[in-house]
């Protein structure tokens, strides 16, 4: 046997147990998030202990089962805020990279338990979208900013002029359903104090456009829409809406009421 | 042998006979369990009102019979657990892994996120089966019938709704029936006292029933009272009555044009000073529970369910208000023919209460009820799947109803003459909401519920009290306790977020997303209409 085909079996064993051991890792991510959509989060984290430390996906993964362990600590929130902090430092623009800056975001938004840090996770969910405005999870955070702006209570401007200048941005949001979340937080925080119904019309019928996926959720949302459009006048819009409503929730609570709606929208039956 | 003795003797015989009872009925279950070629399916409730568990033993039987002409030797045992243990019964069985291969599941509505029988978000994702992949797919039992070939989801009046987990992203649970609440009276009395006059309609009849009912009884000499009432129904029956005076109120205060009232909305509006105790709204819903509260016998808020039921079979009184699920148990007890009507609210032409309401209520948000949820990882899993097929099948669940007495749950089942009376009232408006819309609000009033019957002709002495005792104060403490334990479950969703986008960015992953929003966004709302007027010094967080 050559030393030259020892080499090269030295090089191929020492790949061949490298690639095992990223396999390994993968598959522990995988496992992981598997327990987590279980509710099995004691579980997922033990499984995410076993992990190698140099998988990336691994690490990502028990940062966030970490999140809800319980029960929940300002140490574990800290803990978790380490490793994400680590695999940002290490490589941000990479998938995991991106992700964990979108969860450290959320610990600073909603997690920390000694109380939110609203300025932080602007910032951080801005950098975020700036950096990657094409990755969903960077859109959400954009999402996640816009309620935070919107809400603010801080701020010295009425939630009208928020809304102008947050509707001035004119988001360039890809992920059709993270611009559907959009339009909807815009149309409620125009319902919120009363601030323009027609706008609130607008951005509801733009949400419509993708759709609501909760079933409850979109009987909730046709009923607003179809009396918005009566109270503002918009006929044709709120005969539609009347429509698909009764045909989706025949049996809900408010179909007599819409069913008024649409019978003084269109007195004799007949469609505007 | 001195008494003491004997006595003794007697108990630990007794005690001893029990015992052997005990292992005479384990062994007996192991070794039937243990004869080859059955499988044996077991699924346990705690329904142990009268009817269903013959019931559920007649579709047991029939279900095996089906099973047998497959060629499958099967046994289909229940196991009624009464409602007390059912909470503690259901966790050992569950963490000791000897859970029967279903459970009847409860809606999670209470604020400590627990269902009154023990389930919770985590159980139900740890222990139960998501059926969500078969939801779509027609039911196999329901072929050759009205319903063949339609979504097993579609068959449900509901479309299986209240099955899916609004958390979980999933359908887990069968329903089987669903609920209406009635006023049931003695036929024989009533007709003793009004000829042949139907039962009251409307709310001035039914107040005029009740004054005839007393005046008879007091003519008599009879111990005689109009309702029988307890803690656990009366305030079914007062709520239905008061919350129909709210109707027009609370769609004035629906900022969000949902067209239904909304509780922190509601609370919100109260701490802006758009309504209070002493609106008109208020005062008429407050005054309508006092015309019914005095019609109860003296001390029915002390008493439990079982005697005000006590009290209406013993002919005391002509009505007891009831849900549909207590219709058979009363036929069993009651001695005499039983009547049932719809509760009978004030008309919109009513002088005093009609100029508050759109009309009368609806009970399409009623839903479905008694459902069954699968066991995890529990043996022939997919013969516990196939059983609940058929209970919810067209026959199965038309069999379900025939005997128990109950609604069905499922689309164009035929429904008996006895039980069309039960059958939900679609069309009508919504009832709008009550002084207690959390566990502060709650208390506030129940606490100072006394003075409306200490006061019976007016209840501006319960308001003075109300305002004085602070119900700002507890609307901004149930707010706030709303407001924590959304942001309690948002933060929870972050992860299955995680693992949802990592598994496959699919539906579920952007379901949540729609969810968690929105979540936040009302939240969020909350908090800072809460800061502002703390700021303006109306109110103190």
């Amino acid at each position: 046997m050559s030393m030259q085909f020892l080499r090269w079996l030295i090089v191929a064993w020492v790949a061949a147990g490298g690639c095992r051991e990223a396999f390994a890792g993968g598959e522990a991510a995988t496992e992981v998030w598997s327990l987590d959509t279980m509710y099995r989060f004691s579980e997922a984290y033990q499984r995410a202990l076993a992990a190698p430390l140099e998988d990336r996906a691994a690490q990502y993964a028990k940062a966030v089962t970490i999140l809800n362990l319980p029960t929940k600590t300002q140490s574990n929130i800290n803990d978790a805020a380490n490793i994400l902090t680590a695999l940002v430092t290490a490589d941000a623009d990479d998938e995991v990279g991106v992700c964990a800056q979108y969860f450290l975001g959320r610990i600073a938004q909603a997690h920390n338990l000694d109380g939110a840090n609203f300025p932080k996770a602007r910032e951080l969910f801005r950098k975020l979208y700036r950096a990657h405005p094409g990755h969903s999870l960077a859109q959400l955070g954009y999402v996640q900013w816009v309620l935070m702006e919107l809400y603010d209570k801080q701020s010295a401007d009425p939630l009208a002029a928020r809304l102008r200048r947050l509707e001035a941005e004119q988001p360039a949001l890809a992920d059709r359903e993270v611009w559907k979340n959009y339009h909807l937080v815009m149309g409620q925080a125009y319902m919120t104090g009363d601030v323009s119904k027609p706008r609130a019309l607008e951005h509801y019928l733009l949400a419509d456009q993708v759709g609501m996926i909760r079933w409850r959720g979109r009987s909730d949302f046709y009923a607003v829409i179809a009396s918005l459009a009566r109270e503002t006048g918009r006929r044709e819009v709120a005969v539609e809406y009347c429509r698909k409503f009764l045909r989706d929730y025949p049996r809900d609570q408010r179909s007599h009421i819409i069913r008024q709606f649409l019978n003084e929208l269109q007195p004799n039956g007949t469609p505007p | 042998m001195n008494r003491d003795k004997i006595l003794n003797t007697i108990g630990f015989s007794l005690l001893g006979l029990c015992f052997l009872f005990a292992l005479w009925n384990v062994a007996f279950r192991t070794v039937r369990e243990l004869e080859p070629g059955v499988v044996t399916i077991r699924f346990a409730h705690w329904q142990l009102e009268g009817g269903l568990r013959s019931t559920f033993d007649i579709l047991s039987r029939e279900y095996e019979k089906i099973c047998a002409a497959r060629g499958l030797k099967v046994r289909v045992e229940q196991q009624a657990i009464p409602e007390r243990v059912f909470p503690n019964w259901l966790v050992t069985q569950l963490v000791g892994g000897k859970a029967p291969q279903i459970i009847a599941i409860d809606n999670i509505t209470s604020g400590s996120g627990m269902s009154p029988k023990g389930m919770t978000t985590d159980r139900i994702a740890r222990y139960f089966e998501a059926i969500s992949a078969r939801v779509h797919e027609p039911n196999p039992y329901n072929i050759g019938t009205p319903l063949e070939g339609v979504p097993w989801c579609d068959t449900f009046v509901d479309g299986m709704s209240r099955s899916y987990d609004s958390n979980l992203l999933d359908y887990y649970s069968v329903p089987l029936s669903m609920y209406t609440f009635r006023l049931f009276y003695n036929k024989p009395l009533y007709r003793e006292i009004f000829g042949d006059a139907p039962p009251p309609t409307e709310y001035r009849e039914f107040l005029k029933a009740c004054a005839t009912i007393t005046a008879y009884g007091r003519a008599r000499g009879l111990n005689l009272v109009p309702i029988a009432g307890s803690k656990y129904n009366a305030p079914m029956l007062t709520d239905y009555f008061a919350g129909t005076q709210t109707q027009k109120l609370g769609r004035r205060l629906n900022r969000f044009n949902t067209l239904v009232s909304n509780d922190s909305e509601v609370m919100l509006a109260y701490l802006r000073g758009e309504w209070n105790v002493r609106s008109p709204e208020i005062t008429a819903s407050l005054r309508l529970l006092q015309s019914i509260n005095r019609n109860f016998q003296p001390g029915f808020q002390q008493v439990d369910r079982d005697s005000a039921t006590f009290y209406f079979v013993q002919e005391r009184c002509v009505f007891v208000s009831a849900g549909s699920w207590d219709n058979t148990s009363l036929r069993i007890q009651a001695p005499f023919d039983l009547g049932v009507c719809h509760i009978p609210v004030p008309a919109v032409s009513d002088p005093d209460y009609g100029r508050f309401m759109y009309g009368p209520p609806t009970e399409a948000a009623n839903g479905t009820a008694l459902a069954f949820g699968l066991v995890r990882g529990a043996a022939r899993s997919d013969l516990a799947l196939d059983f609940l097929h058929y209970l919810s099948s067209y026959h199965g669940n038309a069999l379900f109803s025939k005997h128990s007495g109950w609604l069905p749950s499922v689309i164009k089942v035929p429904v008996d003459e006895t039980l069309e009376v039960f059958e939900p009232v679609i069309d009508g408006y919504p009832n709008a909401f009550g002084l207690g819309m959390g566990t502060e609000t709650s208390r506030l009033r129940d606490n100072d519920y006394y003075l409306l019957q200490a006061f019976p002709d007016s209840p501006q002495k319960f308001q003075d009290v109300f305002e004085r005792n602070g119900y700002g104060k507890a609307c901004i403490g149930d707010l706030t306790s709303w407001q924590t334990r959304v942001l309690r479950i948002v933060t929870r969703q972050d992860t299955l977020l995680a693992a949802y986008y990592e598994r496959s960015r699919d539906r579920k992953f952007y379901e949540l997303i729609e969810q968690q929003i929105q979540q936040e966004q009302s939240a969020y709302m909350v908090d800072s209409e809460l800061s502002t007027l703390t700021k303006e010094n109306q109110w103190q967080r």
